[in-house]
């Protein structure tokens, strides 16, 4: 059997690839053949074929209305499938909530179809917000439960996951090191401002000094001023007050020698009384 | 003039450099004229005194004064009377007195510089007629001292002796002066040291003082010097007691040793004293009736003869020269009337008796004959002002 096996392979090897075209259509048309009598699977089968150009031309119109066909007779993976369309091309509206609804609870049921529409809507961020994590959970259930397709779709997921991580880590790397040299700026900066402050706090502290001892120093010179133009005010009020004195001991002699004198106007003997004293250097 | 101007600026330097504060100024005015009677047989004249002819004259006494007085300092005064006087080239000013008076106690002063020293009774205020009662006081006591003036130191010690003043001035200076009756005549006085004493009261004043200092003369005209030591000495004593004023001074002077020549080189001729010893003396009596002082002044002068000068030595020469003793006795009747209390006006009637007037006694200017008259009369008027 393994002969037999290993020698179709290698003949196949030297196929030429139209053969692999007419299989292909070979298959699309057996498909057709069932879908056209009603058979829900293959009415999907086709619908594919037509979406991924698999056997036939392309044409996700015509895709649609197999889908269409195979949901109509309740086809859980082609209603999954339009719903996921749907919800693509026109998004969210009441009645694709309530089919979401649904695909969730049949996903949280155990459905595997729905467990990897779930997981294909959170991969792509179609009815729900996107979420890789969450895609991963529910593509590898359903790949747990037997959806081939799941697995690829889990593998790419998984594969972007890791791109956005590395991504992430890199971005996180280089903003680590932003934020280092951020602070180790901020640092320098803070220490250069420290030291600034520094520097003007003691140029501060030493014109606040310099001003100090000038202010003390013109104190003092003012104080001295003040004490040396006290005592010479003192000293002048000494010799008003003996300039008084001795004008008021002059008045009253001179008031003596008039009551003393027989008339007001008399020969004086004593040259020290009267107005004569003024010329004499020996009266008191 | 300018000694006046020296002075002034002393004495301006010296106040303005302290902020000069008060400055007191002070003045009196003798306005007086004389004349005398007496001539000489050969038709001179005779000046009595500097000016007094027998033509009427205002050069003898009258004068104008002007007394400074500045605060350099509370205990510092500036003093300096200026004199104008008519008979010295018609009013050319000269100071009297400048000085500088400290005042180191209550009563003590140092005076430094130009000052009056204390001989007589009225040294001090000499010049200010208005102070006492004549025109001019006794010439016979005042004539005795020529030098009215010594550059030089002087202490003032005044205290209280029970109701007594008692003052005590020593001096000591030197000074040129030209020699009354003699105008070529200068007169050289160093090392003059004096003081005096003086006590007084509310009646009477007594006063001694005396003096000593080298003399030495220089005659321009005649080339007659003489050089010796001299000595004065002054008793004084005044009152005033119930309106009788009375003055009195008795003063004697000694000369030592005075010798001189006369002429130049081989021709000079020694002597052995040009200056006599002289006494003299007065007295003045007074009534003081209000306004009105009339009073009475006998006064005498006696000059000793000088028994070591040769008169022979000097035939021909027509020099003057003391041979021999000279004697003036004089009386003064006088009248003081007071215009105000600043002015009073004087009237004064002398004769004088020169008993021998071959002598010189320092009154006369020498005579070249014998006198008319054995006495003279001297009339004096005078008005005396201060202000």
């Amino acid at each position: 059997m393994r002969k037999i096996i290993k020698f179709i392979f290698i003949i196949s090897l030297f196929m030429p690839v139209s053969l692999y075209a007419d299989i292909s259509s070979g298959v699309f048309r057996f498909q057709v053949k069932l879908a056209e009598q009603g058979n829900p699977e293959a009415q999907y089968k086709v619908g594919e074929m037509y979406e991924t150009g698999k056997g036939v031309q392309k044409d996700p119109a015509i895709a649609l209305t197999w889908f269409e066909k195979a949901a109509a007779q309740d086809h859980k993976k082609a209603v999954y499938k339009l719903l996921y369309l749907d919800i693509k091309s026109n998004g969210m509206n009441n009645h694709s909530k309530t089919q979401l609804g649904v695909l969730r609870q049949e996903s949280a049921s155990g459905n595997p179809d729905a467990q990897y529409y779930l997981g294909k809507m959170y991969a792509a961020g179609v009815g729900v917000p996107k979420s890789l994590d969450n895609a991963l959970t529910w593509l590898n259930k359903a790949a747990f439960n037997g959806v081939s397709e799941a697995e690829h779709e889990a593998i790419a997921v998984e594969e972007e996951l890791a791109r956005i991580r590395e991504k992430t880590a890199k971005k996180r790397a280089i903003a680590l090191e932003a934020a280092k040299n951020k602070k180790a700026e901020e640092e320098a900066l803070k220490i250069k401002n420290k030291q600034q402050a520094e520097r003007a706090r003691q140029a501060e502290e030493a014109r606040l000094k310099a001003k100090k001892n000038a202010e003390a120093k013109k104190l003092a010179r003012e104080k001295q001023r003040l004490d040396a133009e006290r005592a010479e005010l003192e000293r002048e009020k000494a010799r008003i007050a003996k300039q008084r004195t001795a004008s008021q001991q002059k008045e009253a002699v001179v008031k003596e020698s008039e009551k003393e004198a027989p008339g007001k106007a008399s020969f004086e003997s004593d040259p020290c009384k009267g107005k004569q004293a003024r010329f004499l250097s020996t009266c008191r | 003039m300018n000694k006046v101007i020296l002075y002034s600026a002393l004495l301006g330097t010296s106040a303005m450099s302290y902020q000069a504060r008060a400055v007191e100024l002070d003045g009196y005015l003798t306005a007086g004229l004389a004349v005398h009677n007496q001539s000489q047989t050969d038709g001179s004249k005779v000046v009595y005194l500097d000016e007094v002819k027998d033509d009427v004259t205002f050069l003898q006494d009258s004068k104008f004064g002007l007394q400074v007085t500045a605060d350099v300092a509370e205990d510092m005064q500036a003093v300096a009377q200026i004199l104008a006087s008519a008979e010295d080239d018609n009013y050319s000013m000269d100071i009297e007195w400048a000085y500088l008076d400290y005042t180191a106690s209550e009563s003590t002063n140092l005076r430094v510089g130009r000052i009056k020293q204390p001989v007589f009774l009225i040294s001090d205020y000499l010049e200010v007629g208005y102070a006492y009662p004549w025109i001019r006081p006794p010439a016979e006591a005042y004539s005795n001292m020529p030098v009215d003036s010594i550059i030089g130191v002087q202490l003032l010690y005044q205290t209280r002796i029970g109701d007594m003043n008692f003052g005590f001035q020593p001096y000591f200076g030197s000074n040129t002066e030209g020699v009354p009756g003699q105008p070529t005549v200068n007169f050289f006085a160093d090392n003059y040291v004096g003081m005096a004493l003086r006590l007084e009261n509310r009646a009477f004043t007594f006063q001694i003082s005396t003096f000593q200092t080298d003399v030495s003369t220089v005659d321009t005209a005649s080339a007659l010097n003489s050089e010796g030591s001299a000595t004065l000495s002054v008793a004084s004593l005044s009152w005033d007691i119930a309106n009788f004023v009375g003055y009195t001074e008795y003063t004697t002077r000694d000369i030592e040793s005075d010798k001189g020549t006369l002429g130049q080189g081989f021709n000079a001729v020694p002597f052995d004293a040009l200056f006599s010893d002289q006494d003299g003396y007065y007295i003045t009596l007074g009534y003081r009736m209000g306004k009105y002082l009339p009073h009475v002044t006998f006064a005498t002068i006696d000059s000793e003869p000088m028994a070591a000068f040769d008169p022979t030595n000097f035939a021909g020469s027509g020099q003057p020269g003391p041979s021999q003793g000279a004697r003036q006795d004089s009386i003064t009747l006088g009248l003081r009337y007071e215009l105000n209390d600043s002015a009073a006006l004087k009237m004064e009637y002398q004769t004088t008796e020169l008993e021998n007037n071959a002598g010189n006694l320092g009154l006369y200017q020498p005579f070249s004959s014998g006198l008319v008259e054995d006495k003279m009369s001297l009339l004096s008027v005078a008005v005396d002002i201060i202000f």
